[in-house]
């Protein structure tokens, strides 16, 4: 192993290191990975993360991603956070979007489910408004993947 | 006398053989001068043959079993707003074109040839450039898409779609196809029964391969080079990858291949060489992981607690910092036959099989899997007391790996077969 392999290493092994949780919470997308099912975060328009009484931040790659680790977290979040989809890029707090289901598929885990900022007007994926105990909903019920079983 | 099936199928294909073939010219002279007259006035089976130039027009789409065959240096062009292609139905052929400038755009899925809705269509021998999707299939049946070239725009980050998308397809064929520069070389999404052979993937800024919920696919002699987080394989049963290379995918967060709750899946004759962690298993369960070569990784191979029924059969490990870690002291599978450059028996009765057992699991692979700052301690004088004291030791090493019959490297220690 050279020098630089070494230092790929080291940076591997430092990156699980728990993050300081004040602010809003970051993602650096193509390199982050997805708390619930491992995924690199990459698509903009999806991307959501929780912050937990023990200061650390987690990071998903979708919406449902962030309600099934919900679900079965072991660490009590204190915040939840989730992308505005008209504004790609940034997270935003749970409480301030609305949200929506999509095509099937159009989602990183194939449910759909994207959030618009509350008071935004029309988005290109308009339909039932839904909220967050509706996605949780789904989620458990269906399961993730749930979405795409109506394809092909 | 009446006619068998097999005889009416024969004279259906005597009658398209000897049916006259119409083809339109599309050309800037006529008899055709846009791509969409064209294409709406040819009837079933025609050929809709499309001259040299840049072609710009609103988005065409083909309903009818039509071949639309571009000539060398056949432009298509999205001026960076809008999708090319739009192919619905069946038995439709696309070669020869080149797609071009689809532009980005996030509130829809665009691609540069999409194909919805449509079975039994061949895509080949064409080449698109600065697309955001290049070719996205959705809820098709049995479509082939060879020897495609796919060149993402150099820059554009996560700003791009995936080369070749699937959703809610079946029995697909990829093959022989050279994509770089997208999100995902290849995403297929519960797409089941697809054969994906011969491709080259590589410089993506996510993945080479990803795939989920793609049950019964076989996955052989595919490239995945280089790519920004290697290969990811989630939520799929019955998955076949032979004769695959898996290679320089470094960063923190890349794998060669990622198993993410991957069940009766078959691994073999692989090559996993210089990536940061060669094979990560996380809930793969009754994986068979036999023949491939492991090869400069940081890690070969690491599973996780929630890995079960394992088999690892007559693979090498050469040049690897670690061959096999585990976040626990559980047995995660089988190891058997395989050959260990890290092996420091011997083969008195010279039978090729090493005459002690060989333990892969280092103590501070062990440290190292619970508390990664370890890893500062990698070039240490301390670890290498610590690995002196494992060969005089035995005990400190952890037991749930084991190679009963580990195989001797041959003599020049290259671990070459």
């Amino acid at each position: 192993m050279n020098r630089r392999d070494a230092v790929i290493v080291l940076l591997a092994a430092l990156l699980p290191l728990p993050a300081c949780a004040q602010g809003t919470p970051e993602i650096t997308f193509d390199l982050d990975s997805c708390e619930h099912c491992r995924m690199t975060i990459s698509d903009r328009r999806y991307a959501a993360a929780a912050t937990t009484a023990g200061g650390r931040v987690v990071r998903f790659d979708s919406i449902e991603c962030l309600a099934a680790w919900v679900a079965k977290a072991t660490e009590a979040p204190t915040a939840l956070w989730v992308t505005d989809a008209m504004a790609p890029g940034a997270l935003v707090a749970l409480a301030s979007v609305r949200f929506h289901r999509g095509a099937p598929g159009s989602s990183p885990m194939g449910m759909g489910f994207v959030a618009v900022g509350a008071a935004r007007g029309t988005t290109p994926w308009d339909g039932p408004v839904l909220r967050w105990s509706d996605v949780t909903t789904a989620v458990a019920t269906e399961g993730l993947g749930g979405g795409g079983h109506g394809g092909h | 006398m009446v006619a068998g099936t097999g005889d009416i199928e024969m004279l259906i294909l005597l009658a398209l053989a000897l049916a006259p073939q119409v083809v339109l010219e599309v050309t800037p002279d006529g008899p055709y001068r846009t791509i969409a007259a064209a294409v709406a006035a040819a009837p079933r089976s025609a050929t809709v043959r499309v001259a040299a130039g840049v072609w710009r027009e609103p988005t065409i789409e083909i309903t009818e079993a039509i071949t639309l065959e571009g000539m060398p240096g056949a432009v298509l062009d999205g001026e960076g707003e809008r999708e090319l292609l739009v192919v619905r139905g069946g038995g439709v052929i696309v070669r020869g074109f080149t797609f071009r400038n689809t532009g980005t755009t996030y509130s829809e899925d665009r691609a540069a040839l999409h194909v919805d809705g449509a079975w039994g269509c061949l895509i080949e021998q064409n080449r698109f450039e600065e697309t955001f999707f290049a070719i996205y299939l959705s809820r098709v049946e049995g479509c082939t898409v060879r020897d495609n070239l796919v060149v993402g725009t150099p820059g554009t980050e996560s700003a791009t779609g995936n080369a070749i998308h699937s959703w809610g397809s079946r029995n697909l064929r990829i093959e022989r196809n050279d994509l770089r520069g997208h999100r995902d070389g290849i995403y297929l999404e519960f797409t089941r029964h697809a054969t994906v052979h011969d491709n080259v993937s590589t410089g993506h800024f996510r993945y080479g391969l990803h795939f989920m919920y793609a049950d019964s696919s076989t996955y052989a002699r595919n490239r995945f080079v280089a790519n920004g987080s290697g290969v990811a394989v989630m939520y799929s049963r019955g998955v076949v990858m032979h004769d695959n290379d898996f290679s320089g995918n470094r960063g923190p967060t890349a794998y060669g291949l990622l198993l993410k709750e991957i069940t009766d899946a078959v691994l073999a004759r692989n090559r996993f060489i210089n990536n940061t962690t060669g094979i990560l298993a996380d809930g793969a369960e009754r994986v068979e992981v036999r023949e491939n070569r492991f090869e400069s990784n940081g890690w070969a191979i690491r599973l996780l607690a929630s890995t079960s029924g394992g088999r690892f059969l007559a693979n090498t490990f050469v040049g690897n910092a670690f061959d096999v870690t585990v976040n626990g002291r559980g047995t995660l599978g089988v190891f058997k036959g395989n050959r260990w450059d890290s092996y420091r028996g011997w083969d008195l009765d010279a039978d090729g099989t090493g005459d002690v057992a060989h333990y892969p699991v280092r103590f501070f692979a062990l440290l190292v899997e619970r508390a990664p700052v370890a890893m500062l301690l990698q070039r240490s004088l301390f670890v290498r007391v610590l690995d002196a004291a494992e060969r005089v030791l035995p005990v400190l090493t952890p037991r749930g790996v084991v190679d009963e019959a580990p195989q001797m490297l041959r003599a020049d220690r290259g671990g070459a077969e």
